[in-house]
C-alpha cells in the first residue's frame, strides 16, 4: 500500500522532470549543443507566469504566453547566438554566462528564497488517482502528467508520420549527410529549440504552479533532464520514460537516501558506459558523431 | 653487396576487418642501405602494409623483426627510440607550431621530456631544448626550407609541409625512414628534389628507406627495390627493371588504376605482350608498360 | 581597507594555481576537462578530514591530499585516456558529479551537504598564520613557488611535446612520445596541483561545503582560461584575476545595496564570460610559440600567431 501511494507520488514527481527531458532531448540530439541556459529558461517560464498572473492576466493565457515567448526566444538566441559560434564548447561556455547573469537577475527581482504562487483551483483541488484507494494527487500534478503524456504522444507521431519529423530525424542522426539530400539544419535547429523550450517550459510552468520556482531550481531540473537524455541514448521515446523513472527514483530515495546518491548512480554509468563504448567501438549514444570510423587511405 | 639479414623482415602478414582481408600472407624484405619501394594499384594493400610495419596497425597474423626485434610486441611510439621513424600520407604536421618547432620535437633527448628530469636536472633539460633548436635549424636549412622556420606550420604551403615532414623524420635519427606517399600532389621540380634527398639519405647519410608511392617515376628512378602489391598479395618483388618486364605486373596495371604521372600508349600496350616473351635483362624501354616517354627525367 | 584588500589576496593565488594548472591540460595539451573543481575538491577534503580527523600538521594534510588527488586523477585518466574529445568532455563531466555526489553522500567522512568545519589555519612549525597580512603571505608564497613551476614546465620540452600531442597524436607517437603516458602525467599534475589549491582554500576559510568544488566552480575555472587567453600562462592567470577581482572590487566600491551584492557579482562574472566567448575567444593573450629561430622578428610572429589562433578557434 505504502509502494503505491510511493509510486503514484513518484510519478507525479516525474512529469515534470519527464517533459523537462524531453525539451532538453529534442534540443541535445538535434544540435549537439549543451543549452546551458536550458534550466534557467524553465525558472524563468515560472517567474513570468507569476507575473503575468499577477497583473490580472488569465492563468491559461499567461501559461501561453509564456510558452510562446520562451521559445521564440531560445529559437533566436540559436539563430543569432549560437549558430555563429559555430563549435559546442563556445555555446556551453557562452550559454553558462547567460546563465549565470539570467539566474541572478531573477534573484534580484524575485528574491532568491522559493516563490510560490497564490493559491488556486489547479493547485488546492485534490483528486483522488486510483479509486477507492488513498492514492490522491492535486490536479495540477495529474494535467503535468496528463500534458507529459499527450505531449510525448504527440511528438512520436510527429517524429514518424510528419516530414518534418522525419527530417529531424535525419538531422539528429547525421546532419551533414542529411543536408546533401536537401534538408536545411539550420531550420530544423531552429525548430528543436522552439520546441524543445516550449515543452520545457510547460514542465516549469507546471512546477511553479504546484511547488513554487527559485531562481536555482531550474539548474537541478536541467540536470536531470539531462540524465535522461543521456539514458535515452538517442531514441526520443524513452527519454520520457526515464525521466519518469528518475522522478520514482527520487520520490523513493528521499525516503531512504537523499538525491545525490541517484545522481551517483547515473553519472558513474555514464562513466561506465562512455568508457565500454569506446572500447567496443559501439555508437549508440549520439547517432549523429560526425567524425568517420578511420577509413583506408589507399589500402 | 654481401648477403647479410635484412634489416627489417615482415613474413605472412595478414590483416583483416570483418570480413575484408586486407592483406594477405605478404612478406617483404628491406635491406639496409637501400631504398625499397612498395607499389600497386588504389586499394591494393599498400599503406596498410605499411601501418603494419610501423606498428600502427596490428595484424591479424605474421611476423615483422627490425634487426631481430620482434616489432608487433614494440608499441608504436617505441619505434622511433628503435630506429624506425614514419611519415603520414596526410601530412600530420603540427599545426599550431613553428617548423622549428615540429623537427625540434623530434630531435631525441632524454632531458627536459618529462616531469622529473625537469626536476633534477634544469640546465641540461634548457641544453637539451636549446640542441633541439639548433639541430631543427640545420635540418630545415637542409631539406632548403629554413625561411619558413618561425612561420606556423599549419600555413605552409602542401609542398613545403612535405619537406617538413622529411625534416621531422631526419630529426628522429631513426636508420629506417617510412615514407607514405611523399610524392604525392607535388609538382615536378619538388619531385625531383625530394628524390634528391632521399637518395641521399642513403648515400650520404647511411638511412635506409622504405616507402610507398603512386608515382611510377620516382620509384623506377630511386628504387633499388620494388615489391608490387595487388588486392593485399605481393604479386611480385624484383629490381625495378625485373618489374618493368613482369607479365603479371603489366596485367595488373591495366586492369586496375594507372598511376597518374605515366602516360601508357596503345603502342605501349601491344607492346608489352610481345615484350613479356623476351630475356630478362633486355631493357629497350620504349615497349615496356610501365615505361614513360621521358622528358628529362628526375634526374635531368 | 587594506584587511579587505589583503582578504582577497589568498583566493587571487587560488585561483591563479587553478587557473596555470588547469591551462596545462587544457591549452597546452588540448584535452579539454570540466573536472578540476572535482580535483580542487578531493584536495579540500582530504586535508579537511585528515586535519580533523588524524590532527596532522596542516602542511602535511595538504601534502598528502595533493597527492590523493593527483592518484585519482591518474586512475581516472587511465581509464579515458583514449576518448575522444567530446566523449573526453562527458566522461570529465561524469567524474566531476560522481565526486561531488561521493562528497554529498559518505556523510561519515566528509560531513554530507554540510561539509566540514573547524579545519586549522595554515601553520608551519606551530607558527599560525592567522592576520589578513599572514594568510596573504602564505598562500602567496605557496601558490607563487607552484605557479611558478607550472611556468616552468610550461617553457620546456616537455610543454612542446603536450602541444605537439595536441596537434596530432599520431604524428607525436611515430616520432617516439609515449602519447598515453603523457597525458596521464599531465592529468596527474594538473589534478595534484588543484589539489593543493583546494587543501589550501579549506585551510584558509575553515569551513568548506560540496557546493565549493561542483561543476560551475570548474566552468568558472575554464572560463579563467577563455578570458586569459588558453595556452599562455600568463594569460589565464591574468584571466583568474579579472574574473575574481572585478566583481569583487566592483560591489565593494559600486554603489549597490547588501541584498544585491551576491547577485551583482555573479552578473559581471556572467557577462563577462558571455562577452569574451563573442567577441575575443582566443583570450586577452594568445598562445605563443616556444621557440623562436630567429627567421623572424618576434613581435611580428606574436601577431601572426595571434590572428592564426584566432580565425582557428570560434
Amino acid at each position: 500500500m505504502l509502494l503505491l501511494l510511493l509510486f503514484v507520488s513518484g510519478v507525479m514527481q516525474g512529469a515534470p522532470i519527464a517533459l523537462a527531458g524531453i525539451g532538453f532531448a529534442i534540443i541535445w540530439y538535434t544540435t549537439k549543443e549543451f543549452h546551458f541556459l536550458y534550466g534557467t529558461l524553465l525558472a524563468t517560464s515560472g517567474y513570468l507566469l507569476y507575473s503575468l498572473n499577477q497583473h490580472g492576466v488569465n492563468i491559461w493565457l499567461a501559461g501561453l504566453i509564456v510558452i510562446v515567448g520562451t521559445a521564440l526566444l531560445a529559437a533566436g538566441l540559436e539563430n543569432w547566438g549560437y549558430i555563429p559560434l559555430k563549435n559546442p564548447l563556445s555555446v556551453l561556455l557562452f550559454s553558462f554566462g547567460l546563465a549565470i547573469v539570467l539566474q541572478n537577475v531573477l534573484q534580484i527581482i524575485y528574491g532568491p528564497a522559493n516563490l510560490i504562487m497564490p493559491a488556486n483551483e489547479l493547485e488546492s483541488r485534490t483528486l483522488t488517482v486510483i479509486p477507492g484507494t488513498q492514492a490522491t494527487a492535486q490536479a495540477i500534478q495529474v494535467l503535468a502528467l496528463g500534458a507529459a503524456i499527450v505531449v510525448s504522444i504527440l511528438l512520436a507521431a510527429g517524429f514518424k508520420f510528419t516530414r518534418t519529423g522525419l527530417a529531424m530525424r535525419a538531422v539528429m542522426r547525421d546532419e551533414e549527410v542529411a543536408s546533401y539530400v536537401g534538408i536545411r539544419p539550420r531550420r530544423l535547429r531552429l525548430l528543436a529549440y522552439a520546441i524543445g523550450t516550449a515543452v520545457g517550459s510547460l514542465g516549469g510552468i507546471f512546477t511553479m504552479i504546484n511547488v513554487g520556482t527559485s531562481p536555482t531550481s531550474g539548474f537541478d531540473t536541467m540536470l536531470y533532464a539531462f540524465m535522461a537524455t543521456f539514458l535515452g541514448a538517442g531514441i526520443m521515446t524513452r527519454v520520457p520514460l526515464w525521466g519518469m523513472l528518475i522522478g520514482i527514483l527520487l520520490s523513493v530515495e528521499a525516503w531512504k537516501l537523499p538525491a545525490s546518491f541517484a545522481t551517483l548512480i547515473v553519472f558513474a554509468l555514464m562513466l561506465f558506459y562512455v568508457i565500454v563504448r569506446e572500447r567496443f567501438g559501439r555508437l549508440r549514444f549520439r547517432r549523429l558523431e560526425a567524425a568517420p570510423v578511420a577509413a583506408e587511405g589507399n589500402p | 653487396m654481401p648477403l647479410q639479414a635484412p634489416l627489417l623482415e615482415a613474413r605472412s602478414i595478414t590483416v583483416r576487418f570483418g570480413g575484408l582481408v586486407a592483406l594477405r600472407d605478404a612478406s617483404v624484405d628491406v635491406r639496409s642501405g637501400t631504398i625499397t619501394a612498395l607499389i600497386g594499384p588504389n586499394g591494393a594493400g599498400k599503406s596498410t602494409l605499411l601501418d603494419v610495419l610501423s606498428g600502427f596497425r596490428p595484424p591479424s597474423y605474421g611476423e615483422v623483426r627490425f634487426r631481430g626485434h620482434d616489432l608487433l610486441k614494440t608499441s608504436s611510439y617505441k619505434m622511433a627510440g628503435l630506429g624506425v621513424a614514419r611519415t603520414f600520407q596526410n601530412v600530420e604536421v603540427f599545426s599550431r607550431l613553428t617548423a622549428a618547432e615540429n623537427v625540434a620535437v623530434a630531435v631525441p633527448g632524454r632531458d627536459g621530456e618529462s616531469v622529473s628530469t625537469l626536476l633534477t636536472r634544469p640546465r641540461r633539460s634548457r641544453a637539451s631544448r636549446m640542441h633541439a633548436l639548433d639541430r631543427a635549424r640545420e635540418l630545415l636549412e637542409a631539406v632548403g626550407i629554413a625561411k619558413y622556420a618561425d612561420e606556423l606550420a599549419g600555413e605552409l604551403s602542401y609542398g613545403v609541409q612535405k619537406m617538413l615532414v622529411l625534416a621531422r623524420l631526419m630529426a628522429t635519427e631513426a636508420e629506417l625512414l617510412m615514407l607514405d606517399e611523399p610524392g604525392a600532389g607535388l609538382a615536378r621540380t619538388s619531385l625531383d628534389d625530394l628524390a634528391g634527398h632521399m637518395r641521399s639519405l642513403v648515400t650520404e647519410s647511411g638511412k635506409t628507406i622504405l616507402f610507398v608511392d603512386h608515382n611510377m617515376q620516382l620509384v623506377l628512378d630511386i628504387a633499388d627495390f620494388v615489391y608490387v602489391l595487388h588486392h593485399g598479395e605481393v604479386i611480385a618483388g624484383g629490381t625495378p627493371d625485373e618489374i618493368r618486364v613482369n607479365r603479371r605486373v603489366a596485367d595488373v596495371y591495366l586492369s586496375g588504376e594507372t598511376a597518374p604521372e605515366s602516360e601508357t600508349t596503345e603502342a605501349d600496350i601491344a607492346a608489352a605482350g610481345e615484350s613479356a616473351t623476351e630475356p630478362k635483362g633486355d631493357s629497350g624501354g620504349n615497349d615496356d608498360v610501365l615505361d614513360t616517354p621521358r622528358r628529362g627525367g628526375l634526374r635531368g | 581597507m587594506s584587511d579587505y584588500l589583503l582578504s582577497l589576496v589568498p583566493f587571487l593565488a587560488i585561483n591563479v594555481l587553478l587557473a596555470t594548472s588547469l591551462n596545462l591540460l587544457v591549452g597546452y595539451s588540448g584535452l579539454m576537462s570540466v573536472s578540476q573543481g572535482a580535483s580542487m575538491g578531493v584536495g579540500a577534503y582530504g586535508a579537511a578530514v585528515l586535519a580533523t580527523r588524524e590532527h596532522l600538521a596542516i602542511a602535511l594534510c595538504i601534502l598528502l591530499a595533493a597527492i590523493l588527488a593527483g592518484v585519482v586523477g591518474l586512475v581516472f585518466m587511465a581509464l579515458v585516456a583514449q576518448l575522444a574529445t567530446d566523449d573526453f568532455i562527458l566522461a570529465s563531466f561524469a567524474f566531476q558529479m560522481c565526486v561531488i555526489a561521493v562528497f554529498q553522500q559518505w556523510t561519515g567522512v566528509t560531513g554530507g551537504e554540510l561539509g566540514l568545519s573547524g579545519i586549522p589555519g595554515p601553520s608551519l612549525f606551530g607558527m599560525v598564520a592567522s592576520s589578513e597580512a599572514a594568510l596573504a603571505l602564505v598562500a602567496v608564497v605557496v601558490c607563487g613557488v607552484l605557479t611558478a613551476f607550472i611556468i616552468y614546465l610550461g617553457k620546456s620540452r616537455y610543454a612542446l611535446i603536450l602541444r605537439a600531442m595536441r596537434e596530432s597524436e599520431r604524428g607525436a607517437a611515430a616520432l617516439g612520445k609515449n602519447v598515453m603516458g603523457i597525458k596521464l602525467s599531465v592529468f596527474a599534475i594538473s589534478a595534484a596541483f588543484a589539489g593543493v589549491a583546494g587543501g589550501l582554500y579549506a585551510s584558509v576559510l575553515g569551513i568548506i561545503t560540496p557546493e565549493n568544488f561542483d561543476v560551475t566552480e570548474s566552468i568558472l575555472i575554464v572560463a579563467f582560461l577563455l578570458v586569459g587567453g588558453i595556452g599562455n600562462m600568463w594569460g589565464v592567470a591574468l584571466g583568474a584575476a579579472v574574473l575574481y577581482l572585478l566583481p569583487e572590487l566592483i560591489q565593494h566600491f559600486g554603489v549597490v545595496s547588501a541584498q544585491y551584492i551576491g547577485p551583482v557579482q555573479q552578473i559581471i562574472y556572467g557577462a563577462v564570460i558571455a562577452v569574451f566567448v563573442i567577441f575575443r575567444p582566443i583570450g586577452l593573450l594568445p598562445e605563443r610559440p616556444l621557440l623562436w629561430s630567429g627567421s623572424r622578428p618576434k613581435a611580428s610572429l606574436v601577431a601572426r600567431v595571434a590572428a592564426a589562433r584566432g580565425s582557428g578557434r570560434s
